[in-house]
């Protein structure tokens, strides 16, 4: 769990994915696209992987990947992000992240 | 029997003595052959011989009998034959058997037919019950049944049925609605409906996914051309905007600002998740493909490839998601009256696309119709325009009830098509079209001439010349034809039917009766000959 908050709050930008997701592959992408580029870490490769997906569906994803956290705090899954792009919600709370 | 013949006097007393000698051999063959509805007059008998009568006894007979049935007159002829009548009688009643024994067994077959037409019905109904797959005809080219039977997937194609009629129901109503005046909070709900509408065929579509995936993502559930555009199970959420936004001709800063925003962010969504898409295929054509060559058994592949394969699920839910959260968005953006006019132009979009896989559909159809019909062009022509009509599930019974009345069909529409470039005209056509160029005047003379002719076509049936029947039909609807097409000129320039009959008395009053065409080339040709022949003989 702490390590999930600590490598949450690494950078501006956090995503945790799987590198079998292709859901996740998509979000980074759109990262990409806004301009922000995103801390990836693939949790598969981690050997603590499953208490990650654990510490990820408790704090509320209902999947645990792919997991988006902005400035430390949890966005959500694709679900959240696709709503708050299209909300243009996102773009300003990138938008310090920006590189 | 042997009394009805005295009925069979000829009306004309003159030639009362010619056939006198023929009644006998009459009373011969008629004897067999009149049935039931003759009366018995035991008083009027004339003995069924081949002999001779005395010219006095027929003389009596045929004074004392009543009215007779003229037509025997002309069967006088042919009473010499009496073989002849006896086999044509005869083949006719042949032929009447054999017809009633035909129209007996195709109406057993029709029956046959209708109590397998029951069951097959009641075993349809039990099926359906039972949730087998059902094809649903959207338009021409819908399934029929499929191989595999998914409950969940014949639930959603009955469904998404229903949801597009009830969709056509909407959009009429958002029709007539906006053409009129509605208050804004009917508008509203109106509104507020037709987008509810649209989420509930997100959250079928996602129940259809969990049941079978390749089947949502085909789009065969869908009619050809929307499946031309399909994205991910569905149409591109950027598309959406670019239908909608075209009728939106007043925006206030902040609207554009956001549509912008929106037309932006969606695009990129859009792009994001496409991108995903593909490399979700790289990856699951890198497990297929995965292993040794020729190692016979491919388990291991299959079982990756599938765990890949339920990425596909969430991925049709995300697009989904992403229709209905642009759908959300532009409502949020726009007033109720713009999104009304923008639900409109969608739920037109989705209809013409609909229409258009119809047509399509059927656009090899018309071939075949035009043998049997004049106008070729003319019929290409009406299957296009009966198919770009809006009610889209009704296009095949459509064209099946104009082949039905083709014939006057063709002749009305390829008669009332603007375009000249059509070389092959039927002759009704052509007439019409010689009568329609006429001035009035010119139509007036023609009436009168083409009832002169018929009026000499009266004369020639009185004194029983020799004369062609269809004429009378013919010319008859000659004049009607031109008739109406003087008063449809007359109601262009607005004159009412009581006008129009007055000044229709008028005109027959005023006409000036003359010798129509026929009698005066009779004339003419009389003359030739008569001049031919002073000229001879001077």
């Amino acid at each position: 769990m702490d390590k999930v908050m600590r490598m949450s709050s690494e950078k501006g930008v956090v995503i945790f994915t799987k590198s079998s997701c292709c859901l996740s592959y998509a979000v980074q992408v759109l990262f990409q696209d806004l301009g922000v580029n995103p801390k990836i870490h693939e949790i598969d490769k981690d050997p603590e992987c499953r208490e990650i997906e654990k510490a990820l569906m408790r704090l509320g994803c209902s999947k645990p990947v792919p997991a988006v956290f902005i400035g430390g705090k949890l966005v959500g899954s694709t679900n959240e992000v696709m709503s708050m792009h299209l909300s243009s919600s996102l773009v300003p709370l990138v938008k310090p992240y920006l590189c | 029997m042997n009394s009805t013949s005295t009925h069979f006097v000829p009306p004309r007393r003159v030639g009362i003595y010619e056939p006198v000698h023929q009644f006998g051999m009459w009373g011969e063959s008629f004897k067999s052959n009149i049935s039931n509805g003759t009366m018995n007059t035991p008083n009027h008998i004339i003995i069924p011989n081949n002999q001779k009568l005395d010219n006095n006894v027929s003389e009596d007979t045929s004074h004392g009998t009543a009215g007779t049935p003229h037509m025997f007159d002309q069967e006088a002829s042919t009473s010499r034959h009496p073989d002849k009548i006896q086999r044509r009688l005869a083949q006719n009643r042949e032929a009447a058997r054999k017809s009633r024994l035909r129209k007996k067994a195709y109406v057993q077959q029709l029956e046959t037919s209708r109590l397998k037409l029951i069951q097959l019905e009641q075993e349809l109904d039990r099926a359906r019950q039972q949730g087998f797959y059902v094809g649903n005809g959207i338009d021409t080219n819908s399934l029929g049944f499929s191989e595999t039977m998914n409950p969940g997937i014949a639930a959603f194609e009955m469904e998404y049925g229903h949801w597009v009629e009830e969709q056509n129901r909407q959009i009429c109503e958002l029709r007539t609605v906006l053409h009129g005046h509605i208050n804004d909070i009917e508008l509203r709900s109106l509104v507020e409906n037709a987008m509810k509408h649209y989420f509930e065929l997100f959250r079928m579509k996602s129940s259809a996914a969990k049941a079978d995936v390749f089947f949502v993502m085909s789009g065969m559930w869908r009619t050809s051309a929307e499946r031309f555009f399909l994205w991910i199970g569905g149409f591109r959420p950027s598309d959406l905007l670019k239908v909608l936004l075209p009728h939106f001709d007043v925006l206030t800063d902040q609207q554009l600002l956001d549509v912008c925003n929106l037309k932006q962010s969606c695009q990129q969504a859009e792009d994001a998740l496409t991108q995903g898409m593909e490399k979700l295929q790289h990856t699951l054509a890198d497990c297929v493909a995965a292993g040794q060559l020729g190692e016979g058994s491919y388990i291991p592949q299959v079982n990756s490839a599938m765990d890949r394969l339920e990425a596909l699920v969430s991925f049709v839910n995300q697009a989904d998601h992403l229709r209905h959260e642009t759908l959300q968005q532009m409502y949020r953006i726009l007033t109720t009256r713009q999104a009304a006019r923008g639900l409109l132009a969608l739920g037109e979009y989705f209809q013409r696309l609909r229409a258009l896989s119809s047509s399509w559909a059927t656009r090899h159809r018309e071939p075949t119709l035009s043998i049997a019909t004049p106008g070729t062009a003319a019929i290409f022509r009406r299957g296009t325009a009966s198919a770009t009509s809006t009610s889209s599930s009704f296009h095949g019974v459509r064209i099946q009830h104009q082949v039905s009345a083709r014939v006057p069909a063709a002749a009305t529409i390829s008669s009332s098509s603007p375009k000249p470039s059509v070389v092959m005209m039927s002759k009704r056509e052509a007439e019409l079209k010689e009568i329609r160029s006429k001035t009035t005047e010119q139509l007036q003379e023609e009436v009168v001439d083409l009832k002169g002719e018929l009026f000499m076509l009266r004369l020639q049936k009185s004194a029983r010349n020799e004369f062609k029947s269809s004429d009378f039909r013919r010319m008859k609807k000659q004049v009607a034809r031109m008739l109406t097409v003087k008063r449809e000129r007359e109601i262009k320039e607005g004159i009412k039917k009581r006008l129009s009959r007055k000044l229709d008395r008028q005109w027959k009053k005023s006409i000036v009766p003359r010798p129509p065409p026929s009698l005066k080339k009779l004339q003419e040709e009389e003359a030739a000959e008569e001049a031919a022949e002073a000229a001879k003989s001077a």
